[in-house]
């Protein structure tokens, strides 16, 4: 290769090199913003390449080849200034030893490493600061901030969900998003074409999103945290309490789909009676939650309450949604603990509570049935003396429970506790019913007995006859298990748990007691007042129950419209009309998600095979199917119009 | 020289070489003209399917007679083109055994809620597709012949083997307004709700006290077709101090009378029957029972000497009649506690609201339609008939005439005679 | 739903007491009988002469779409009485509750409204000039005041307006604290010792309820 050619070889090569590196140079810069970009671009690479233009002279080439290659004294010079020299060949001979690789090779390193050096610190360092501080304005929503993840390019669109800690939930990246739906208080972050971030509003929301060129609508579907369930176990049961001593275990439990946060007992105390009442109330028992269960146990401390007779506790569990968004709470049903008031069922308010010892009963009474079933199975392989003993045991534990049953109807009858003689007295000579409301008239001298003999029953008689039954039905039964005839006592048994059943439900209903009868005569008093003033003024219109629903029918009309306005088959969809369709579509699912979810679901399938560019129609009509519901259909009608 | 007799003779021989030539001549431009003519026979048949085609060649080869083999109806165009064609006096002629029976009419109920309301007409055999612009929205079978769509895009169409009927139900405007008279009480105040919970646009007189009224909307006396759709009477005594029923009836408008409004003297030149008395539903019927609609009813006896027609019995007992009164309507109800109905489920609520409003609906004056009612294509065969007359046999077309190719060969063998005969005469008579 | 009687007249307004399970539902017993007395007194609307109790929990309440509920005590709706008033309201009945208490603080005001708005959502002030106040007889000042106002008893204010729960636009549920329960608690014959009847917004309720 001549001098001349290598010079020109070697001007290609650093030429190449320069515009490499000046097109690196304007690719870092450009990058940064469409418009400053390409301005800021074009003044460095205008700029880089003027300082390098000697590259493209074959003069100044050959002056730094000289200058690399000392050795060559100058002969390139000579070749190039007087290419007709006579001396020409010991001149090319000189040059063509010269080496000067190496040199070309830094100067390729230098001319194309910086502005790649450049180009990458760009790319990872300044581009992210430079997107975190100027995406506020991408949002119009009611948050804003992180806008970008490493691997999510320009062209990516994502939603990165992250719920409420307490759900315990890892985050989730939804691709292409046209709807979110997450936890209410999530955060929900958006980034590659679009970006911004939100945190999950209570209510359906639509998101516009806009980016440099275009903006999008994406749907916040809220999930709503259903309330904690909070069931009271204990006490089971409304009770009213003889005396208000000792401690009384309160046990409940909470439970939630996502979490629970904490859990309390709560009390109020009514005092007083008629039209002057005081309230106490109070927390107990608070207890912290950590997943989805909470368990609240503790004692009510009676004594400490300074309850008196005729007392209500109020009670119920409470328990606090984890959610930090909501912060809304749950409760139990309520049960009250009444202090028994001597004199108080001659009220008409009487506080209406089954006995607590009715419920132990009528647990003992079934597992007595079930013991003498069992019995009553066994009789023709158990020899005649082991089915008495045990059939007397029975007897036995039935005789307890009578007596206990008894105790409490004497307890209502007389207002007085009963001791276990009461109503014992006349067993020997009347029927085990007829001693103890003998017993009871002996003890307050009211004539319960009589009353109930004469088929005519007082409100309280009345109130407890499904006890007295009872007590009547567990006699029997006590009496045919005595004999070992368990197979004989099992209906006995049977009625008696019926009546205490009964019984509850009785009293539960009708323990209250009437208000006083005003007896009204409507044709005296018609129209005997007063005239003046009565000036009926105008009904005003009540909303209609379709106006809405003709409303979104209305609205998916429109958006059909739009669409249909742009092809004339079901192919797919495009243009401006198209997505002010989508747009439409959209806010129209968001509008139906509270109460028509159906008519949400088939529309979100529709919108994805819009956004996605195939066709639409079949999930259209599933969606208008869904509006509109199931068409009516019949026979020819006999009277036109509608019949 | 040739004799006399040689002279008659020639002079015989060249006047009909002269009718020869003459006629040979005729022929020439007979077969010249016949050239000009497009070469298309001038007798045709062609299946349904080869129709659309065939007619632009028809229209343009002056076709003198088709006969067109359908297996289905064609559609409205290219029937009106074959009407047109049979009216240019173009021999059409058709035939259709394949051809299914379908039929379909639609309106828009008179209801606030719209819609539209098919009819359809078919052998009850075969399913019909009901369809729209969106695809198919139902599958009709076992008898079915009405269907109600709360939506349709485009114009309906109902499918039925291999024929389609297709129709567009005439936009027309929203009914006018409900009065609704009685005595305050939970059954006004139910249907008053049930009516406007259901779009009606309600004018209410609910009388609470002697010469006092709860109001809403217009005044009673003024019963009008051009304010109202419809008047709803709750008693007898509502019905009594109506007035202009029976005129409002005449020039249209329509009328309820529910409970012992049937019994108002006022209203008896309106009514077809006679309100019974009240029977109570047994102990233990549940309110929701939509045998009772309530738990008591009036039964409607109808009078012998005018017409109308049982909508609804109980226990064999009309309790829903209905009668037209000139271009009116008149509607009677026995149900007199169907609020209890109503209260008694959520879904009894929405039975009891729609209920109520069909009732109103099948009487109230439907506002006369703005846009007129394209119906081309609703009924396919009756077109068809209408179009081109009742079917006909292959053997029963009409004549047929000389094709264009055949009048040509004619003309060209008459030139040919005629020209062979003129030679021979000449060369008979010796002439050359 | 039995129905244990059959209803010879189809549309008698029946006067109905709530019973709920907790509290002291029926502390207003004359309530009842004086408003039955004020409707059959000023308006000609068909009147059963003895009003009725209805368990709330109870599938009959439905046959009674007018419905008193009082008390002094805490309130505690079990879920079946949510359950019954929810779907109650809804299908049109009304529901009006009376702070028998007269008392914000109070443990009436405090759980009834509690448990209210739990079943229905949050109750509004019902503006003075509802037509509410002007159905029947006209109170173009809102509620009329109870001498229990006047008197100072209980919270010692003068409730400016009720709350109301609105279904479709009209009133569903509506809730006083002005403690009408001891007003309007008296024999119907000891009426004729006011000059001005104080019960004839009670007949406004009714009024209202058979007409809206």
């Amino acid at each position: 290769m001549s001098g001349t050619s290598r010079v020109q070889a070697i001007r290609a090569y650093l030429s190449a090199a320069v515009l490499a590196g000046a097109t690196l140079v304007f690719a870092s810069v450009a990058n940064l913003h469409p418009v400053y970009g390409i301005l800021a671009a074009s003044v460095v690479t205008g700029a880089m390449l003027w300082l390098l233009r000697g590259a493209f002279s074959r003069r100044r080439v050959m002056l730094w080849l000289e200058e690399r290659a000392p050795e060559m004294r100058y002969s390139l010079a000579a070749i190039v200034e007087s290419p007709d020299t006579p001396f020409r060949e010991s001149l090319e001979q000189r040059v063509r030893v010269a080496r000067f690789g190496r040199a070309l090779a830094l100067a390729g390193l230098k001319l194309v490493g910086g502005p790649l050096a450049l180009l990458l610190v760009m790319q990872l360092v300044v581009r992210p600061i430079i997107a975190r501080t100027t995406s506020s304005d991408s949002v119009s929503g009611p948050g804003k901030g992180d806008t970008r993840r490493p691997g999510i390019t320009d062209s990516r669109f994502a939603a990165i969900v992250t719920t409420p800690g307490y759900a315990r939930m890892a985050p989730d990246t939804i691709e292409n998003p046209v709807s979110v739906g997450a936890l209410v208080g999530s955060d929900v972050a958006f980034v590659g074409r679009w970006t911004g971030r939100v945190t999950m509003p209570p209510r359906p929301t639509v998101l516009r999103l806009r980016g440099e060129e275009s903006e999008r609508l994406v749907a916040l579907e809220p999930r709503i945290d259903s309330l904690p369930n909070v069931v009271l176990d204990l006490p089971a049961r409304d009770t009213v309490l003889v005396v208000a001593r000792g401690t009384l275990p309160l046990s409940a439990s909470a439970r939630d789909d996502i979490g629970v946060a904490s859990g309390w007992f709560e009390f109020i105390i009514s005092s007083g009676s008629g039209e002057s009442f005081k309230f106490r109330s109070g927390v107990l028992g608070r207890a912290l939650g950590n997943g989805t269960r909470l368990q609240l146990q503790t004692t009510l401390r009676l004594d400490s309450m300074n309850l008196e007779p005729g007392d209500v506790v109020h009670l119920r569990a409470v328990a606090r949604d984890g959610n930090p968004a909501t912060n809304e709470s749950g409760s139990s049903e309520t049960r009250t603990l009444r202090v028994y008031r001597a004199g108080e069922a001659d009220s008409v308010a009487i506080e209406g509570a089954p006995a607590p010892e009715v419920g132990k009963s009528e647990l003992s009474q079934r597992m007595l049935i079930m013991l003498t079933e069992k019995l009553a199975a066994q009789t023709r392989k158990l020899s005649h003396s082991a089915v008495l003993d045990e059939s007397g045991s029975i007897g036995r534990d039935q005789a307890k429970l009578r007596k206990r049953v008894g105790q409490i109807i004497f307890t209502r009858l007389t207002g007085e506790e009963a001791t276990a003689a009461d109503s014992e007295v006349f067993a020997d000579t009347l029927s085990p019913t007829e001693a103890l409301l003998r017993a009871a008239d002996a003890a307050t001298g009211a004539g319960a007995g009589e009353e109930l003999e004469e088929g005519e029953d007082s409100p309280v008689v009345a109130v407890n006859r499904p006890l007295l039954e009872a007590f009547n039905e567990m006699w029997e039964a006590e009496r045919r298990l005595g004999v070992g005839e368990p197979r004989e006592a099992l209906p006995h048994m049977r009625s008696a748990l019926a009546a205490i059943q009964r019984a509850r439900a009785a009293e539960r209903l009708y323990l209250r007691g009437r208000p006083p009868k005003v007896v009204l005569d409507i044709a005296r008093i018609r129209l005997s007042g007063k005239k003046e003033g009565i000036d009926p003024g105008r009904r005003s219109p009540r909303a209609s129950d379709v106006a809405a629903a003709l409303t979104r029918q209305a609205r998916f009309r429109a958006a059909l419209a739009l669409l249909t306005g742009e092809t004339d088959s079901g192919a797919p969809q495009r243009g401006p009309a198209a997505a002010a369709a989508v747009d439409s579509l959209t806010l129209l699912r968001i509008d139906a998600l509270a109460d028509q979810p159906a008519f949400a679901a088939a529309l979100s399938a529709a919108l994805e095979d819009l956004r996605a560019g195939r066709d639409a129609t079949a999930s259209l009509r599933a969606a208008r199917g869904a509006l509109v519901g199931t068409p009516d259909r019949g026979r020819h009608p006999r009277w036109s119009g509608a019949w | 020289m040739p004799s006399l007799a040689d002279r008659g003779r020639n002079s015989r021989g060249s006047g009909l070489e002269l009718a020869l030539r003459i006629a040979a001549f005729v022929a020439l431009a007979g077969w010249i003209a016949n050239a000009a003519r497009p070469a298309v026979s001038r007798r045709e048949t062609v299946r349904g399917a080869s129709l659309t085609a065939a007619l632009p060649r028809w229209t343009h080869g002056r076709v003198d007679s088709v006969r067109v083999q359908l297996d289905t109806v064609p559609d409205p165009a290219s029937l009106a083109w074959l009407a047109a064609l049979r009216g240019a006096g173009v021999g059409v002629t058709w035939s259709g055994a394949t051809i299914s029976d379908v039929a379909l009419e639609t309106y828009v109920p008179t209801d606030p809620t719209g819609g539209v309301v098919a009819l359809v007409a078919s052998r009850e055999a075969e399913p019909r597709v009901v369809s729209d612009a969106l695809g198919p929205v139902d599958t009709l079978r076992n008898g079915v012949s009405i269907i109600r769509l709360a939506s349709v895009e485009g114009g309906l169409t109902v499918t039925s083997g291999n024929q389609a009927a297709r129709a567009q139900a005439a936009a027309v405007a929203a009914p006018r307004r409900i009065l609704v008279a009685g005595a305050a009480g939970w059954e006004p105040k139910f249907i008053i709700a049930a009516l406007e919970e259901r779009g009606w646009q309600v004018d209410a007189h609910l009388s609470v006290a002697p010469d006092r009224e709860v109001t809403q909307g217009g005044a009673l006396a003024g019963l009008d077709t051009a304010r109202y759709s419809a008047v709803v009477l709750l008693d007898s005594a509502s019905a009594e101090n109506a007035r202009g029923v029976e005129p409002f009836v005449r020039s249209g408008g329509g009328v309820v009378l529910a409970g012992d409004a049937n019994l108002a003297a006022r209203v008896a030149g309106l009514v077809a029957w006679r309100a019974g008395k009240r029977a109570t539903a047994p102990l233990g019927t549940l309110a929701g029972d939509t045998t009772w609609r309530g738990l008591s009813l009036l039964s409607l006896q109808l009078l012998p000497d005018r017409r109308a027609i049982v909508l609804e019995q109980h226990n064999g007992q009309p309790v829903v009649t209905a009668r037209r009164h000139y271009a009116g309507r008149v509607i009677g109800v026995g149900y007199d506690q169907t609020w209890r109905w109503r209260m008694a489920g959520d879904d009894s609520r929405i039975a009891h609201r729609d209920y109520w409003s069909r009732v109103v609906s099948s009487v109230a004056l439907r506002p006369a339609s703005a846009t007129s009612d394209v119906r081309t294509g609703a009924a396919p065969r009756a077109e068809l008939y209408e179009a081109l007359g009742p079917p006909s046999a292959a053997g029963r077309a009409l004549a047929v005439n000389f094709s264009p190719s055949a009048v040509s060969g004619a003309l060209g063998l008459v030139i040919l005679l005629s020209l062979l005969s003129e030679w021979l005469l000449r060369r008979s008579r010796g002439a050359r | 739903m039995v129905n244990p009687v059959a209803v010879a007249n189809p549309s008698e307004f029946v006067f109905a007491t709530a019973q709920y399970e907790s509290g002291d539902w029926d502390s207003a017993p004359l309530v009842g009988p004086n408003l039955v007395d004020s409707v059959a007194r000023y308006t000609s609307l068909r009147v059963a002469p003895t009003p009725v109790i209805v368990a709330l929990a109870s599938a009959d309440v439905m046959r009674y779409p007018f419905l008193y509920l009082t008390g002094h005590l805490p309130v505690r709706f079990s879920e079946a009485e949510r359950a019954n008033l929810r779907a109650y309201v809804n299908r049109g009945g009304f529901l009006f509750v009376d702070d028998h208490n007269h008392d914000i603080d109070g443990v009436f005001h405090k759980t009834a409204m509690e448990e209210l708005t739990r079943t229905f959502g949050p109750l509004r002030d019902l503006p003075n000039n509802h037509e509410l106040y002007t159905t029947f007889f006209r109170f173009p000042d809102g509620p009329p005041t109870t001498s229990h106002e006047l008197n100072g008893w209980g919270d010692n204010l003068v409730h400016k307006n009720l709350q109301a729960f609105l279904v479709n636009g009209r009133i569903g549920v509506l809730y006083s604290s002005k403690d009408y329960s001891s007003e309007w608690g008296y024999h119907p014959e000891s009426k004729r010792f006011y000059a001005v009847d104080n019960t004839r917004f009670g007949v406004n309720l009714i009024v209202y309820a058979l007409t809206r």
